[in-house]
């Protein structure tokens, strides 16, 4: 709660101040002071495109262009109508332009991409000098009425416009389309994993940037009175990308702070007789520099320092501690080891709990099948990955995926998650099949799986990323009210704090929490890949026992990949060995992993 | 011991986890020193630190008595330390005879090369992606000789290969060996390795669980490493491990 | 038609060469050069600076084309000091800021009126079947292909090209096998940058350019490699003359003519979209 105060406190105080400003300072200060709300406003396109969602975009001064030509457009055709309109209209068919242009590169990524937008930056540029501007040839400005034709009046309109832009990307920053550009920005493929549709998304930052800066062009229009190309060309794009990424303009001050330097440099350039176009260079060179040090831009360095003041002393690791007996939590599977003392006690008291699990389990019926794989292949040239690989996991299992290097069980979990183009045989989820399905269908269908999540997620909350994960949510067996899961998964996980930001959390809690994130989605089939890498030997034993209980406490099946074999043995009741693409041997835990076959394969006791 | 490798304390870092933890063993030069332990133990994780490919969370490294841990990767190279990566990294694009004229042209390199694996002779000017895995390990391991290291680190030599083929470049290895140079073997499949090894250390969870003399290991080594491959019941288990 | 096929040839070879130039430090650093062009510009900018002030052309010409393989060398210098896994983002944000201050730059030091730029080659036109072809034309054909054949022939048979190429497969690897990575790579900066100069100053005069203008051919060239995938230098090479012959023709079509520099653009998103349909995800895992 206190950053939200503190920075309505500064944003009170720095409206204060600009009102002040705009009322004592002579015309010429105001016109500066508007251009600056402008240029933030560019910037904050630029910040939302290329800082959250990832995509570097060269042509957003291109969608600026569009919104000013259609104001002027307008302005030329119906005088009558009011300024505020005309903005509004320009933005939209920028927007358009930017949700066509989305739409159109979808499959086109990265460096690709950033070309795309250079070339369209460049053509666009070209087809406007062959005329000009609507209005330049009869001399006719775009004047906006009375209060707009006033200084004050513009600059009131320019920082209202870029205020509401802001509050609106605030709104949606929560919602699930938010969210997920930030997920977008590490990895595709984990942001789909999440159940975004990644297509959709990747269109919809691109349209809305594109809106965003056609409201600034549109602005310009009435600034200006009559538009010329030098406004928009590339190169004011590709500076508007240098400074976004100077001033860190994902985040509203570092837009405000962009729009300042835009202004003041050149500005202050001129005062003492240097010639105010250095100032591209100087901003281009100072991007460089930030990011040669591997920082992110001025104002995300900034947040980070207060946050880590605001968080200090606030827990920010997952401390999952000896595990409670969950509120009326059912019997689960095996004996709930009421641990005291430390992490060898625990160690010792679980040493096969799975192993009493197991002769439990043969002796009640077996449960239905959750996840049933029949006769899985997947050839890649004349390799085959997975050879005719069957398995079942049933309800209620914590089924261990193990083999040696290269064995295919990222491939199998491929495959069953849907990032596999083609397989031969068949995926079940509960008897429903899910060949054919896409990844976001799958995961609709209640599949999840951890990735190692990237560096996307960092700008997020707990509690966001948490939302954002639980949005794609599956029909899993007993899933309640979301806010109850979500507090039940948080207590079982020991996560910190709803308002502490990822990109604080060390990375070993950062797994825990991709693991949670799969479980508000109350998910029917869950596949972990290697939950224990990196976490100390407490730490591992703590999660061992959590993912044991899952299946009881959350109700899904869990399959799980993992080396470490203690943790094996202590998480998993049942286990499939890969070796080579094919399985090897299945079954109770502890009989796999003393399975004369299995002893071979680790030990390589065939090539001797 | 002065002029081998010598690990103290040495802490390394991946991915921001501490993946290996004060690890300190030696490499003697002109014998064979064979590093075991399960997928995910931290092995090849302990040689990118050693290299430079991967930063030093604590710890020193120390080549024939001089500290190199602050140097860069070339380097390190540089000093006379070559290392074979684990998944034959053969510049695939090129022939038999260019991979090895990457770091030497000379006529007597490549004799040398061939000398030592006739069989890639007659392949001369075949490109690398079109080897078998054997041929493509005996390349990957030529082309790190032709450096003329004074210490070899190998990572996963037999990963994929015929127990054979295996078994004959461990042979080489040896040869090498005898005649001064040094080695750190890596190895997932531990019994070929301890046939021509001398010391062995035994990595589990990013530490050194345990160090024997290979001869003693190679006895009985099912019943004694596989409760470090895959964690058995034994009571010596848990009594390694401090909770922290 | 085929007058203007051929005339749009004279700025397709400079394409050409600016793509292959491109292709190959893309291979080498991972670095697309937005500002290939730019830095070719520089060097000819410099020569023509220099032939004004009356040093006679040839001597100009090399001063300039060393001066843009100086400038360039030091770019290489600098960012292979820094450059050791950044992202995507941070990689074009490095060469959009070349770029910039390349043309801010460029701006201070010549202006910004186009320039009439004295030719490197005798003002000759031949007359073959009837289709008028200027020498300057085929003489930067010919050195297009020379480069182009140059540049491959050199990667997969001399020692450097061979270190080269295994540096653009595996660049870790090769830091192992104690080749000096980073004078490599400020090699291939200072010698594309060179080359980029040469070419433009064989095409530049045909073209009323200005400085701006001569850094935006980067655009085409960049067209052109994204065709081979920045990793095909033929494809880039012919992609690089295809551009520039489309263009000349079009400037003989009474509509088109205007807009023919937004040519590029269209048939780079139309190839593009075309070649990715397929590609479902990225490559990050």
């Amino acid at each position: 709660m206190t950053r939200a105060r503190a920075s309505w406190a500064v944003a009170v105080g720095f409206a204060a101040v600009l009102v002040a400003l705009a009322v004592t300072l002579p015309d010429y200060w105001v016109f500066l002071l508007s251009t600056v709300a402008i240029s933030a406003l560019v910037a904050r396109s630029v910040g939302l495109v290329a800082g959250q969602a990832g995509l570097v975009t060269l042509c957003q001064m291109s969608f600026a262009a569009i919104g000013g030509w259609v104001v002027s457009w307008m302005s030329l055709t119906w005088p009558a109508l009011p300024y505020v309109l005309l903005v509004l209209v320009g933005g939209l068919v920028a927007g358009a332009a930017g949700l066509a242009l989305g739409v159109a590169t979808v499959r086109i990524r990265g460096i690709e991409f950033a070309v795309v937008t250079l070339g369209f930056a460049a053509a666009l540029d070209l087809v406007l000098r062959q005329g000009s501007f609507p209005g330049v040839g009869s001399g006719t400005a775009v004047s906006p009425e009375a209060p707009f034709d006033e200084p004050l009046g513009f600059f009131a309109l320019c920082w209202v416009v870029l205020l509401a832009v802001q509050l609106g990307l605030g709104a949606l920053g929560r919602t699930r389309r938010g969210l997920a550009w930030s997920a977008l920005r590490g990895s595709e493929r984990a942001a789909a994993a999440l159940g975004v549709r990644v297509g959709a998304a990747k269109a919809s930052a691109v349209a809305i940037g594109a809106l965003i800066a056609g409201l600034a062009g549109g602005l310009l229009a009435g600034q200006y009175g009559l538009l010329t190309t030098q406004i928009f060309t590339p190169l004011t794009s590709m500076v508007h990308l240098a400074t976004a990424v100077l001033c860190g303009a994902s985040l509203f001050s570092g837009a405000v702070l962009a729009g300042v330097f835009a202004v003041f440099i050149p500005e202050l350039l001129r005062r003492i007789g240097l010639p105010p176009d250095i100032a591209n260079a100087l901003l281009a060179l100072a991007a460089f520099d930030v990011l040669r040090r591997g920082n992110s831009g001025l104002a995300e360095q900034l947040r980070a320092k207060l946050d880590d003041r605001a968080f200090r002393g606030i827990r920010r690791s997952c401390e999952m501690g000896p595990l409670r007996a969950a509120p009326g939590a059912g019997a689960g599977a095996g004996v709930l080891a009421d641990v005291g003392a430390g992490a060898g006690a625990a160690g010792a008291a679980l040493a096969d709990p799975a192993h009493a699990a197991g002769t439990a389990a043969s002796t009640e019926p077996a449960a239905p099948p959750c996840l049933e794989l029949a006769e899985l292949t997947v050839a890649y040239g004349g390799q085959r990955a997975l050879d005719a690989v069957s398995l079942t996991v049933r309800q209620g299992d914590v089924h261990a995926l193990i083999g040696p290097n290269g064995a295919g069980k990222t491939t199998l979990v491929d495959a069953v998650t849907g990032f596999l183009p083609a397989y031969d045989g068949r995926v079940a989820l509960a008897g429903r099949t899910l060949d054919g399905l896409s990844v976001q269908a799958r995961v609709r269908a209640g599949v999840r799986r951890t990735f190692q999540q990237p560096r996307g997620i960092d700008a997020m909350a707990v509690d966001e990323y948490l939302r954002l994960a639980a949005a794609g949510s599956g029909a899993g067996p007993g899933a309640v009210d979301a806010a109850a899961l979500r507090a039940d998964v948080r207590d079982f996980f020991g996560l910190p704090g709803g308002e502490v930001p990822i990109r604080m959390m060390d990375v070993g809690s950062r797994r825990i929490l991709e693991i949670a994130g799969a479980l508000v989605s109350a998910p029917t089939l869950l596949l972990i890949d290697e939950p224990a890498a990196g976490l100390d030997v407490a730490q591992s034993i703590e999660l061992a026992e959590r993912v044991r209980r899952l299946p009881a406490r959350f109700g899904c099946a869990v399959l799980l990949i993992e080396h470490d074999m203690r943790f094996v043995r202590a998480a998993a009741n049942r286990a499939t060995v890969l070796d080579a693409g094919r399985v090897i041997a299945g079954g109770a835990t502890a009989a796999v992993l003393e399975h004369p076959r299995v002893v071979a394969a680790y030990l390589g006791t065939e090539i001797a | 011991m002065n002029d081998g490798l010598l690990l103290e304390g040495v802490s390394v870092m991946r991915g921001g986890l501490t993946i290996c933890r004060d690890v300190t063993l030696a490499v003697p030069r002109g014998e064979i020193t064979v590093l075991l332990g399960a997928n995910g133990a931290g092995k090849t994780t302990l040689l990118d630190g050693v290299m430079g490919l991967a930063p030093l969370a604590g710890g020193a490294i120390r080549f024939g008595s001089r500290r190199i841990d602050g140097m860069p990767v070339y380097r390190r190279a540089a000093q006379g330390l070559a290392y074979v990566e684990q998944g034959r990294s053969v510049f695939a694009g090129l022939t038999v005879a260019q991979n090895i004229a990457v770091v030497d042209r000379s006529r007597a390199a490549l004799a040398a090369a061939f000398e030592l694996f006739p069989q890639l002779a007659g392949k001369r000017d075949v490109r690398a992606d079109r080897l078998s895995g054997g041929e493509q390990q005996m390349l990957v391991i030529a082309r790190a000789l032709a450096t003329r290291p004074t210490l070899l680190l190998i990572d996963e030599l037999s990963l994929g290969l015929a127990p054979t083929v295996a078994r004959s470049l461990l042979d080489v290895l040896a040869e090498q060996a005898r005649q001064g140079m040094g080695v750190l073997l890596v190895e997932q499949f531990a019994e070929a390795a301890l046939r021509v090894g001398a010391t062995a250390h035994i990595m589990q969870s990013g530490r050194i669980a345990r160090s024997e003399a290979c001869g003693i290991l190679l006895q009985d080594h099912a019943s004694v490493l596989s409760p470090y491959f895959l964690a058995g019941t034994g009571a010596d288990r848990d009594a390694g491990d401090s909770p922290r | 038609m085929i007058d203007g096929v051929i005339a749009g040839l004279a700025s397709g070879t400079a394409y050409a060469i600016l793509a292959v130039c491109i292709v190959v430090l893309h291979r080498l650093v991972g670095v697309v050069n937005f500002a290939q062009a730019a830095l070719g510009a520089f060097g000819a900018y410099l020569c023509y600076a220099l032939a004004g002030a009356g040093m006679p052309l040839a001597p100009a010409a090399l001063a300039g084309i060393a001066a843009a393989a100086v400038i360039a060398g030091f770019v290489g210098w600098v960012t292979a000091r820094w450059f050791g896994g950044p992202g995507t983002t941070e990689r074009v944000v490095v060469s959009v800021v070349l770029l910039i201050v390349l043309l801010t730059a460029g701006f201070r030091l010549f202006g910004d009126s186009p320039r009439v730029m004295p030719s490197l080659l005798p003002d000759v036109v031949f007359t073959v079947a009837g289709v008028r072809i200027a020498l300057t034309t085929v003489v930067a054909l010919a050195l297009a292909v020379v480069i182009a054949a140059g540049v491959s022939l050199m990667l997969r048979h001399t020692h450097l090209g061979i270190r080269m190429q295994a540096m653009s497969e595996r660049p870790v690897t090769v830091q192992l096998l104690r080749v000096n990575a980073r004078a490599l790579s400020i090699g291939a900066w200072a010698g594309t940058g060179a080359v980029s100069t040469l070419a433009l100053l064989l095409v530049a005069p045909a073209r009323n350019q200005t400085f701006e203008s001569m850094s935006f051919l980067v655009i085409p060239a960049l067209a052109a490699a994204l065709l081979g995938g920045f990793a095909n230098i033929w494809v880039a090479a012919a992609g690089g003359l295809a551009i520039g012959a489309i263009e000349g023709a079009a400037a003989r079509i009474e509509g088109l003519a205007n807009y023919r520099g937004a040519l590029p653009f269209l048939l780079i998103a139309i190839a593009l979209i075309w070649m990715r349909r397929r590609k479902v995800w990225d490559d990050a895992r």
